[in-house]
């Protein structure tokens, strides 16, 4: 009875790996037709028309701060220059205990002013408002600690515009990236209330100054394993999603957001370890249940540039923290798996999110424990074993190729070089370092209670950020 | 056929699957770096053939027919066009002429399959703005690439052939919001030459709910051509959609708003706030006396964006900035927030501090600074 029961358990184990290769394959299929029309525009397209545009609807960038010190100025830079007809720099400082807020002052030539500010939405006390007397607009708000949702309302509370552009300090924005996503605003101004962007891996290439010189797929194992990720969910799975307005998540490294919307919701949720993705979900909430037209899309050809975990060790402390969203947002959202109220978003990808995304750790560990322990007992042979494996590990490694073939128009991956490490990657990620991050995602599942909102990430600053 | 044996053919197609992908990947990726840097290297060399040429006066170039069909000299070609002005522009229209490219684009954009390489073609028409294409950009207009009809508006305004402003205005109603964007942008280049065309578009249309004439009052905003504001003016007494008449007062924040200010009042009384606090700012700058009530009665409007429109346009008046410095004194907390911060983006707190450490500080002059100084920066 006990070796029938392990012998089915490991059988649907495996078959469950191959259903959900099979989904994100079916989202790469999808995500490819998606993209085709998209890279012939960008190919052969003028976006950066739009940079003379008389109509192109005003921007706020809002950057939350906390202990940024050490890169703030640099990065800030970097975003004034960006490409765009008009646009604001708000800076949420959220109570820094390092002298991020004497850096600002200093070098953007701030003063105190003694402006209202609106709290539209609430948010922790604000001290101080600064504005600068440069050609750029910059705001800077100076509040109590309150994580990093919190600086983002504080942020929007103090934003002019009618569009903020959610970003983070650490940052590396690529010239066109706001007018890339801007575009796809005008497009549909009534129903657009946000815009998602591309978020690369900087780790490897080559910065100076704050803007990217040259693009490169990083050595380290642990980080090169991240671009391959960021590849299968940014050009392989989001362009698919946002086809169908079904995007689940509008990532919070780079996301446009009607200001609006976001007010008409009550903003980002403090203290949630997925800020984003619960705004995100909220939105599809808020406009589908009262029946109003909008969509939330996904805009591949707008890029941003972060460094992603270098060591195991802040990997571990990024997707502990990462997980523990998802499970907020799951425990939120949960009613809306299979309900026809929320069209596609209900049916298809919220669903697949909860199944392949947030179950997949525990079902993968028992999987580890369950499967051998099957074969052990015999009631599964060794090559039926082997065959389903190989059914699994290869499914992976054919979404990863198409991910990265999916890439190869936009020519971030320059070199042959670059391309065959991400080969590599694909083919030998599934050998330890990918279970690794199951056991983190297990600890998230079972509390592991990251209380900090803020990431522990240690800061280098974009203008040093390049591999030496 | 068992189980098993289907699990070992899938594992084999999944496997051949991958061997094709990375096949598929290595020589995608190898002819794609080979094929840009040729282009690359080509083009550059083009571009110093053609500088040559240009700088003999039109004499220097030694390039066959053949040329022209090489995406690299297309290219070259633009880029220079892009860039030179006066005679070496004319000379590059020649070279133009003399290679046939405006007619090889305009056969592309008319008979390629390929929406890449018509795209293309439009896009390099756009750029040469040469007028012998002029005719095939106005059929593609209503081309059914949004981004070619895009394309094919900027090429006719770049090169100012001003037939096409009515066909691209007739097209505005029926374009999505991207496109009727881009359609203004166009329109913008062509500059004043586009007011009066615009001008009957929107007075013929705008009680007709096109959705077109929003965007066509905009642009008259941002073409600047002050003849517009009289008619804009009557526009907006003579709206009923709320749409227009935000549109008529935006325009009107920008172009100014003439000696008839009577309609721009009414909309500063307005039961719609966005009518209210645009109006508001549109009366910025009118050394009127007769303004003064209505911009003071926006000084207590319940909503924010009026009371922050109102109070700004109080603060470009000497008049007006005395209302904002008698409203510090007042009971409405809120009106006073506005004129604290009206008075402060004017300089008023920097000029009354210094005139306080001066030693000529008047008594409204303690009375800002004890107001900004004296109360939190949250409010409501």
């Amino acid at each position: 009875m006990l070796i029938h029961v392990i012998k089915v358990l490991g059988i649907a184990i495996l078959g469950y790996f191959v259903l959900m290769n099979l989904y994100v394959t079916t989202i790469s299929i999808h995500s490819a037709l998606a993209l085709r029309r998209g890279q012939n525009l960008q190919r052969y397209g003028r976006v950066t028309e739009m940079l003379s545009s008389r109509m192109a609807p005003p921007v706020s960038i809002v950057i939350p701060a906390y202990n940024e010190a050490v890169g703030i100025v640099d990065s800030v830079r970097s975003m004034s220059i960006v490409g765009y007809p008009k646009f604001e720099i708000v800076i949420a400082n959220d109570g820094s205990k390092d002298e991020t807020l004497e850096k600002l002052i200093e070098a953007f030539d701030l003063s105190k002013v003694k402006v209202p500010y609106r709290p539209d939405i609430e948010t922790q006390p604000v001290n101080a408002i600064y504005r600068g007397r440069g050609g750029v607009e910059i705001t800077v708000v100076d509040k109590e600690n309150g994580g990093r949702a919190d600086a983002l309302n504080a942020g929007i509370n103090a934003a002019r515009y009618p569009y903020v552009l959610c970003t983070d300090a650490d940052v590396v924005l690529d010239a066109e990236c706001l007018i890339r996503s801007m575009q796809r605003v005008v497009e549909d101004r009534e129903r657009t209330v946000a815009v998602g962007g591309n978020i690369r891996p900087l780790n490897g290439s080559v910065v100076r100054h704050g803007h990217l010189i040259e693009s490169h797929v990083p050595r380290g194992l642990i980080a090169r394993f991240q671009v391959l990720e960021y590849l299968r969910t940014f050009i392989a799975a989001r362009p698919g999603w946002s086809s169908i307005n079904a995007l689940p998540n509008v990532s919070g490294a780079f996301g446009v957001w009607k200001r609006s919307a976001v007010l008409a919701v009550g903003g980002f949720t403090s203290g949630h370890m997925g800020e984003d993705m619960d705004l995100t979900l909220r939105l599809h909430k808020f406009h589908l249940e009262n029946e109003i037209p909008y969509r939330i899309v996904y805009e591949p050809s707008a890029v941003i540039w972060t460094e992603v975990p270098p060591t195991r060790k802040v990997l571990r402390r990024q997707r502990i923290r990462w997980h523990t969203g998802l499970v907020q947002a799951v425990r939120d959202f949960t009613p809306m798996i299979f309900d026809r109220r929320y069209g596609k978003l209900g049916m298809v990808t919220w669903p697949g999110y909860v199944m392949f995304e947030y179950l997949a750790p525990i079902i993968e560990f028992i999987g580890y424990i369950v499967v051998p322990l099957a074969v052990l007992v015999g009631a599964v042979n060794f090559g039926t074993f082997s065959l389903m494996v190989l059914v699994a590990f290869g499914l992976g490694i054919l979404n990863s190729f198409i991910a990265i073939i999916l890439d190869e128009p936009y020519g971030y991956s320059n070199s042959i070089s670059d391309t065959s490490r991400l080969v590599v990657m694909a083919l030998i990620e599934n050998l330890g370092i990918h279970q690794m991050t199951v056991i983190w995602r297990i600890r998230a599942l079972i509390g592991g209670k990251a209380t900090k909102t803020w990431g522990n990430m240690e800061r280098r600053g974009v203008a040093q950020l390049s591999e030496s | 056929m068992t189980g098993l044996e289907i699990l070992r053919l899938t594992v084999i197609l999944i496997f051949a699957s991958n061997a094709v992908l990375l096949t598929v990947l290595l020589t995608y990726k190898g002819l794609n770096r080979r094929r840009t840097l040729a282009h690359a290297r080509r083009r550059s060399a083009y571009i110093a053939v053609l500088s040559q040429h240009l700088s003999a006066s039109g004499e220097g170039v030694r390039l066959g027919k053949r040329v022209a069909e090489d995406e690299a000299f297309l290219d070259a070609v633009i880029d220079l066009r892009t860039v030179l002005v006066g005679q070496e522009a004319s000379e590059i229209t020649d070279l133009v002429d003399r290679y046939g490219i405006s007619e090889q684009q305009a056969a592309k954009l008319d008979d390629s399959r390929n929406v890449g390489q018509r795209l293309r073609a439009a896009v390099a028409l756009a750029e040469l703005a040469d007028e012998s294409a002029a005719h095939v950009l106005l059929d593609h207009l209503t081309d059914k690439e949004p981004e070619i009809r895009i394309q094919c508006a900027r090429g006719l305004a770049r090169m100012r052939w001003t037939p096409a402003i009515g066909v691209i205005l007739k097209q505005l109603e029926h374009e999505t919001p991207w496109v009727r964007s881009r359609f203004a942008d166009s329109l913008i280049t062509f500059g004043p030459s586009a007011t009066w065309p615009l001008i009957a578009y929107i007075k013929s249309n705008h009680r007709l709910g096109n959705r077109g004439v929003p965007t066509a009052i905009r642009t008259l905003a941002a073409i600047g051509d002050p003849e517009a504001i009289g008619p804009t003016i009557e526009i907006l007494d003579d709206a009923n959609d709320i749409e227009i008449q935000l549109a008529a007062v935006e325009t009107l924040g920008v172009l100014g708003v003439g000696p008839d200010i009577y309609p721009i009042e009414k909309a500063a009384r307005s039961e719609d706030w966005r009518l209210r606090a645009k109006a508001s700012k549109a009366l910025s700058g009118i050394n009127d006396e007769a303004i003064l009530p209505t911009l003071a009665i926006g000084l207590h409007d319940i909503n924010w964006w009026v009371r922050r429109n109102a109070a700004g346009a109080l603060a470009s008046t000497l008049q007006g900035r005395e209302i904002l410095y008698s409203t510090i004194l007042g009971d409405d907390a809120h009106a006073r927030d506005a004129a604290a911060e009206a008075l402060a983006d004017a300089g008023e707190v920097i000029a009354a501090r210094e005139r306080i450490a001066n030693g000529l500080g008047a008594t409204r002059d303690f009375d800002l600074i004890e107001y900004v100084e004296g109360r939190k920066v949250l409010t409501t």
